[in-house]
């Protein structure tokens, strides 16, 4: 019993002892502890704004940007921004930090924390970063090339996320325009162009990449409301002095026009359907002529969804197949998926093909092609 | 809170974030016990069986007490003393349950307790920041499952590394490098495979 | 006179013939993990002196008050104590060199020789004794993992940097040699610790090989003079 008393007491004593001299240390290191952190998150700052002392944290819940900060130099005026979002790139979540002076131009934009592979990340670094900067972020515009890697992808979505709460939605202000109000919402039904939109104020929103750049075009059914965007300004005038008409009768002359014409009809004669990977299909139209159907479908790829469009003539043979929206590395489409496709236009049973597998190799993107196109033909009234 | 994050977890930290390999906690019994595969497994077990008990329970200690209370820099000595206890824990449920099995495993058991796998796979749980990036409970869940691909990862390597070792006895090796620099060096060897692992994350 | 010499002997034991790491093989996991560089390990070096030194003294010191059943939960806790104090001393006034260390800041606590100082010597010597064993054994896990650093630095990048982890007031780097000999990059990653330590120990290994064959040759000489000697007295 005696034994046992001794036991817990130098037991507590131990414990006391212990506490109280780790309480002490903390007592005296928190504070220097705290203020290295506070030194080290303003690291990252003053690399971007060198002559900042100060910063003001704010937490934003924008789905793209998680913080806002201010930095303040020693006269305490405001001297620069820095954004901070993240976005999914190939290997996961990545991190990008984009610093905006005062006068709106883009200081700097640094990535943090990712999973990208390092070659990639250290090529957008090198080359294609440093052109973002002295953009003004409003109007800021991406190389092409780049688009080409999923890394470069989600820099965008994080500098177009920080342009929009910097300087405004552009597309807001189109609308806006316009004379439109309201809000706007993608939409992933009909998907023909880069993006769709539908408005809250009704009708819908195209996003077309032409050559001479980005170009909106607001309808509703066949009646076009207007346009904007970076696009050759020769279009949008055009577009826009045909407002309250139908799309089929822009006169212009401009290697565009088909494009424009066929994306709008496209998407107003999207129905949609309930297939396990097709959900829409339309007339399939060439020359203002209807040979068939298309069919709209989606399917999970090596990373994400792909969609693809299938076009199918009346006779059931294989037309065209066009992807529409590609989740999976573009470079490894363009090279290895894509060019199998000439090989399979005119067919109609594909069993044979799907047991070798020809375009689709054993590789995620083939795969998703396999499944929509799978299911097409059997509606198209081919394969079984 | 799909599967993919729990296959995720078991995958990376068993193969990519190879605890003896990359982080090398438990170099200790990699290099004692494991000359007999029979030995190897037995510790290995034990380890898995500690391990993932003990992240549980360092889990909700820390997020549901140390945290809330502001007291989480006495997390180290909370967590030798409950891996400590559960050892000592262990051991008694063992003995009770099974005589057999405490044949097995009850040797290794003490040894455990100062085996760096664990305390350093409880801490880089804690470290990870699970809570944060799933949420309290899917995060415990996360947590445990690192736990416990880690000491897969464990086993694994003691397995491999004391089949090689059965074969290096009988291997002509110079004096001076026989016993444990050869070990080494297949382990270096082993580390070296193990780096072409991390492209797949 | 006699005592100082022990103390001596006490002292050079943890550095040479009881190298925790080259001789007792103890202490592996921070002599892989944190070797990298010189100044990680120097700085590791030097918790480990703080930790093993301070734990020694007072479990030496209080080693008749605490009963025989509790010894090692008590020692355990001196240990993750002192550990927990210089965790946070580092995280204050070295942010590098805890940033740097991470983890294995708090796996000290684990570490096979700070334990095993304690059952093995303080609980059962005298403080002064106590104090100088440990000091030796930290030194000499110090200079061992130091070398180790040294050896994968300078292999791995061509030049030892100081001031980066440890608050030196001034960063900067020695050597700087510019040779593929010197630019082996998976010296610095994990498979470089094990390499690197297994060179260490096998350079170890022949040199007591060496010693010991030389041992006996000596032994055998002096035997044979002394059987020569027998003989020439008998025939005499």
């Amino acid at each position: 019993m005696l034994s046992k008393l001794k036991t817990s007491l130098v037991l507590t004593v131990i414990g006391l002892l212990s506490g109280l001299s780790i309480w002490g240390i903390n007592e005296l290191t928190a504070p220097i502890i705290a203020e290295n952190q506070a030194a080290e998150e303003l690291g990252i700052f003053i690399e971007l704004f060198p002559e900042g002392i100060r910063v003001d944290q704010e937490a934003v819940e924008d789905g793209t940007i998680n913080q806002i900060t201010t930095v303040y130099d020693g006269d305490d005026q405001a001297i620069g921004t820095v954004l901070r979002g993240t976005a999914n790139g190939y290997g996961g979540e990545m991190t990008v930090l984009v610093g905006v002076a005062p006068n709106g131009e883009i200081v700097d934009v640094i990535i943090g924390d990712n999973s990208e592979t390092a070659n990639i990340v250290g090529g957008l670094i090198e080359e294609y970063l440093p052109n973002l900067n002295g953009q003004p972020i409003s109007e800021v515009s991406y190389d092409a090339e780049t688009g080409a890697t999923l890394s470069y992808n989600a820099v965008q979505t994080v500098v177009n996320a920080s342009r929009n709460l910097v300087a405004g939605d552009p597309l807001i202000e189109l609308l806006e325009d316009l004379g439109l109000s309201g809000t706007y919402e993608e939409t992933t039904l009909f998907v023909p162009a880069t993006n769709a939109y539908t408005l809250s104020a009704g009708g819908e929103m195209l996003e077309l990449t032409l050559d001479s750049g980005t170009l909106y075009v607001l309808f509703d059914g066949l009646t076009v409301y207007g346009a904007g965007g970076s696009a050759d300004p020769l279009i949008v005038d055009a577009i826009n002095a045909i407002q309250g008409a139908s799309i089929e009768t822009l006169e212009l002359d401009h290697p565009d026009r088909t494009q424009i014409i066929r994306a709008v009809a496209d998407t107003v004669a999207t129905e949609p359907m309930e297939g396990e990977f097709i959900f829409a299909s339309r007339p399939y139209v060439v020359d203002g002529e209807t040979l068939g159907t298309t069919y709209l479908g989606t399917s999970i790829g090596f990373r994400d969804d792909n969609t693809f469009a299938m076009s199918f003539l009346e006779t059931g043979e294989l037309a065209r197949i066009e992807n529409i929206v590609l989740s999976d590395t573009p470079d490894y489409y363009r090279d290895n998926v894509e060019p199998g496709f000439e090989g399979l236009y005119g067919l109609t049973e594909f069993s044979e093909v799907f047991a070798n597998d020809v375009f689709a190799g054993a590789t995620g993107t083939g795969a998703s092609v396999t499944d929509i196109l799978k299911e097409a033909a059997i509606l198209a009234g081919g394969d079984q | 809170m799909s599967a993919t994050v729990f296959v995720t977890a078991i995958l990376s930290s068993m193969l990519i974030n190879n605890i003896i390999l990359t982080r090398f906690l438990g170099v200790c019994p990699f290099l004692g016990v494991s000359n007999r595969i029979e030995k190897a497994m037995g510790m290995s077990v034990a380890v898995i069986f500690v391990m993932v008990i003990a992240s549980a329970v360092t889990y909700l200690l820390y997020y549901y007490v140390l945290a809330p209370l502001e007291i989480s820099y006495i997390s180290t000595i909370a967590f030798i003393l409950i891996i400590a206890s559960l050892v000592q824990l262990v051991e008694m449920v063992i003995k009770k349950v099974s005589k057999k099995l405490y044949k097995g495993l009850g040797i290794y058991l003490p040894l455990i307790t100062t085996n760096c796998a664990i305390l350093g796979v409880v801490e880089l749980n804690i470290n990870a920041g699970f809570n944060a990036e799933y949420g309290m409970w899917n995060g415990f869940f996360v947590a445990v499952t690192t736990a416990f691909g880690a000491g897969l990862g464990f086993a694994l390597i003691l397995f491999a590394f004391s089949s090689i070792r059965e074969r290096l006895e009988h291997a002509p090796v110079p004096e001076s490098w026989k016993g444990i620099p050869v070990s080494l060096v297949v382990a270096a060897i082993m580390a070296l495979a193990f780096i072409g692992l991390g492209g797949i994350a | 006179m006699n005592e100082k010499l022990n103390l001596m002997k006490e002292f050079t034991k943890g550095i040479v013939s009881e190298n925790p790491i080259f001789v007792m093989l103890l202490g592996m996991c921070p002599a892989l993990a944190v070797t990298a560089t010189l100044e990680t390990s120097l700085g590791m070096g030097l918790l480990v002196i703080f930790v093993l030194t301070l734990s020694n003294v007072l479990i030496s010191s209080v080693r008749k008050f605490i009963p025989e059943n509790v010894t090692i939960p008590a020692f355990i806790v001196v240990i993750a104590t002192f550990v927990t104090i210089v965790r946070m001393l580092t995280q204050a006034y070295a942010p590098a060199l805890f940033d740097a260390l991470g983890i294995y800041i708090p796996l000290i606590v684990v570490n096979c020789i700070i334990l095993g100082r304690a059952t093995a010597f303080a609980s059962k010597n005298k403080v002064l004794p106590s104090l100088i064993d440990g000091l030796g054994m930290a030194i000499g896990f110090t200079l061992a993992i130091s070398l180790i650093g040294i050896l994968r630095e300078i292999f791995g990048t061509g030049a030892i940097a100081y001031g980066v982890y440890l608050p030196l007031g001034i960063q900067g780097s020695i050597l700087n040699i510019d040779s593929p000999l010197f630019n082996i990059a998976i010296l610095t990653g994990p498979a470089g610790g094990f390499l690197i330590l297994a060179v260490l120990l096998a350079f170890f290994n022949s040199r007591k090989i060496k010693k010991a064959e030389k041992l006996k040759a000596e032994r055998k000489r002096l035997a044979k003079e002394k059987r020569a000697a027998k003989a020439k007295e008998v025939t005499a």
